[in-house]
């Protein structure tokens, strides 16, 4: 066996983990932003004072309600889906009848540590051997199909596996993720980015009836409109793929985990029959949420996927950054300039120093707000993802002998795949305010600020290599100390607070033309 | 339909037992509950699961109803060719001959018996079909189909 197989993969913390997150907070902060953008779009016209910047008493609201509804929306859906997940596959919970399938569940759930989930069971006669895990938590619920009461007699096997799989799912905290996840961007879709979407359609239209009828109309008005169609189609796209992609890596690890408590044999078998079958049916299908299962038994028999840097991680960690820093700059900024003008008028006409004191703090402490969401946030989650991407890259890469000074090269691949995330989200983004609005801006773009962030992304990687190869080579033992892994960590964010994230926001051409 | 009939279905149990026995002898001591479950819902083609959080697919789950089901097309195949041979004959010698093809006959009987090269190699299309829509995989389903094929060949 070669020694890549002898990396434990517990020993790096899932940066799925960070990758939801972040999902999550963009969501948050790209439906706040689009939030603002439809009062602009269907309220009146003069809300847009002449200097440019929104009234704060209109910014403020309508962000807030925004996020409101969003969130309550979203909630509802997230505690309403075990309802709707039952009607649609007919489930009911066992009876007494299934009484020693509910005591191996309880036995297996004790055994790997977490709480027992209820099972219901979905009627699909002989053939249905799949199972689900769903809920909020309170406690989950294992959806099975019937045929698992034979697999309970005669492949119990079979029967552990599949139940270990679900479980692992529950035990590495992926059930509340994804569904919440899922429920956060339908609900910004649905609400926001669908109605845009509408709303570019019907300016298409009242342009082409115009142009019929009285020979009216401005072509970039057209244009302005096909490109907002694209992006919001761009935006809904990567959401969908992005859910996709992380559950699938979920996929991955729930069967590493199993197979830790056991169940690698049959996991295999079990694979290699789906394998199989899925190649005999050879069905396509543009979203899937589980890898093929020829990948998945790859991993299982030690292929080292999990343990290698993903570009594909990377790359989505980039557009997310763009997603999450496009919608929080133009809300954040435009509610602190909005509130911080009238305070700097009162400190600067003042001549009570309690008075003036009390701007200065007022402005420092705003002033920290942003920086904590704007700065610090993106800095942690970047350091969740793209700081343990790196630490696999400098273990993987020791462990194959490939070390000295121009090992570091390597890491221009994922630096300028970062950088063409970063750039395309800031492009997909509809009324992004971080997008080139004019040649000069697409200069500076191009010249300035994509080398600027490659550079920052650079020495981050490389800063984070170099760190990662100190510290995990002196590692023994099965997992990483705790010291180690929080230096690691606070050496990332350090790294990511000061540099990356501040260079990839005063890069931007609206700050250096500024 | 075989399975619509008792005869049909005792007629399928007692094919379908003596292969199980040697293709999944583990199933045999649930082989009368799969059997019955079999009747209730006879297993289609296994549909692909991708929901989210799942397992990413259903696999077969007992070889018995898949069997049967191989069997049972199968059969439904030997009867249209014996109805082909034997257009006049009734019903009930037709029924005697489909029985005759898997249960060992009188050396005088067997001359009657008799299933060309091509039939043959047409029936192990079948099962071998329906086998693998049943979800058995390739391997497991050629040698399933062989076992059926050989013992038509052997007997016939």
């Amino acid at each position: 066996m070669s020694n890549k197989h002898n990396i434990n993969l517990s020993a790096f913390p899932a940066e799925t983990n960070s990758l939801f997150a972040m999902l999550m907070v963009a969501v948050v902060l790209l439906s706040g932003f689009f939030g603002k953008m439809s009062l602009f779009l269907y309220g009146p016209e003069d809300l847009i004072r002449d200097n440019g910047i929104a009234p704060l008493d209109l910014i403020i609201p309508t962000t807030t309600i925004t996020w409101v509804v969003v969130f309550a929306v979203a909630l509802m859906l997230f505690f309403t889906h075990p309802r709707r997940i039952r009607k649609l596959k007919n489930a009911s919970p066992i009876t007494e009848q299934d009484f020693s399938i509910r005591e191996r569940i309880r036995g297996l759930a004790q055994g790997v540590g977490i709480r027992e989930p209820r099972i219901e069971m979905a009627p699909q006669g002989t053939g249905g051997s799949s199972g689900q895990v769903f809920g909020t938590g309170t406690p989950y619920i294992v959806l099975l199909g019937d045929g698992l009461r034979q697999w309970r007699k005669i492949k119990q096997d079979f029967f552990d596996a599949l139940l270990l799989h679900e479980l692992a799912h529950i035990y590495n905290g992926d059930v509340w993720r994804t569904y919440l996840s899922e429920c956060l961007w339908k609900c910004l879709t649905w609400l926001l980015i669908i109605p845009i979407l509408f709303y570019s359609i019907f300016q298409i239209l009242k342009f082409l009836i115009l142009i019929v009828i009285s020979h009216e109309g401005s072509v970039s008005t057209l244009l302005g409109n096909f490109y907002l169609i694209a992006q919001c189609s761009a935006v809904i796209g990567i959401l969908v793929l992005f859910c996709a992609r992380l559950l699938r890596i979920r996929e991955y690890y729930a069967d590493w985990q199993a197979a830790q408590w056991g169940a690698t044999n049959a996991l295999q078998e079990m694979l290699e029959d789906l394998s199989e079958q899925q190649e005999q049916q050879n069905e396509f299908r543009l979203v899937r949420f589980h890898p093929s299962a020829r990948m998945r038994l790859k991993v299982l028999y030690g292929d080292s996927k999990l343990i290698r840097i993903s570009h594909t991680t990377i790359f989505l960690a980039g557009i997310l950054l763009a997603f999450l820093l496009s919608g929080g700059i133009e809300v954040l900024l435009g509610v602190f300039i909005s509130a911080a003008s009238p305070i700097a008028d009162v400190g600067q006409t003042t001549n009570d120093f309690g008075q003036l004191l009390v701007s200065v703090i007022i402005l420092l402490v705003g002033f920290l707000i942003l920086a904590i969401v704007l700065f610090l946030a993106p800095a942690w989650l970047l350091t969740g993802i793209l700081g343990v991407q790196i630490q696999k890259h400098a273990v993987f890469n020791w462990v194959a002998d490939h070390r000295g000074f121009l090992s570091y090269f390597t890491l221009v691949v994922p630096a300028i795949i970062f950088t063409a995330g970063v750039e395309l989200g800031i492009l997909t983004v509809p009324f992004g305010v971080l997008i080139p609005q004019n040649f000069r801006s697409w200069l500076v773009e191009l010249f300035i600020s994509a080398p600027l962030l490659f550079i920052a992304t650079f020495c981050y990687f490389c800063m984070m290599r170099f760190i990662a190869l100190r510290i995990l080579a002196s590692q023994t033992g099965w997992k990483l100390s705790h010291w180690r892994n929080s230096f690691l960590k606070w050496a990332s964010n350090f790294w990511s607070f000061l540099f990356l994230t501040p260079c990839f926001i005063l890069s931007r051409p609206i700050f250096l033309e500024e | 339909m075989l399975t619509e009939t008792q005869e049909g279905r005792q007629l399928l149990a007692q094919l379908s037992k003596d292969l199980v026995s040697e293709i999944a002898p583990n199933e045999l001591e649930y082989f009368d509950e799969l059997m019955s479950n079999y009747y209730k819902h006879q297993p289609g083609k296994i549909h692909s699961s991708d929901d989210q959080m799942g397992f990413g697919g259903n696999i077969m789950v007992a070889a018995t109803p898949v069997l049967a089901m191989a069997l049972n097309g199968a059969v439904e195949y030997l009867i249209t060719e014996v109805i082909k041979s034997a257009r006049t004959e009734s019903a009930a010698i037709i029924a005697g001959k489909v029985k005759g093809f898997f249960i060992q006959k009188k050396e005088s009987q067997k001359q009657e018996l008799s299933l060309s090269k091509e039939q043959l190699a047409t029936l192990k299309e079948i099962v071998k079909k329906e086998l693998r829509r049943g979800g058995m995989n390739l391997n497991k389903s050629e040698d399933a189909a062989l076992k059926i094929i050989a013992r038509l060949a052997v007997r016939a």
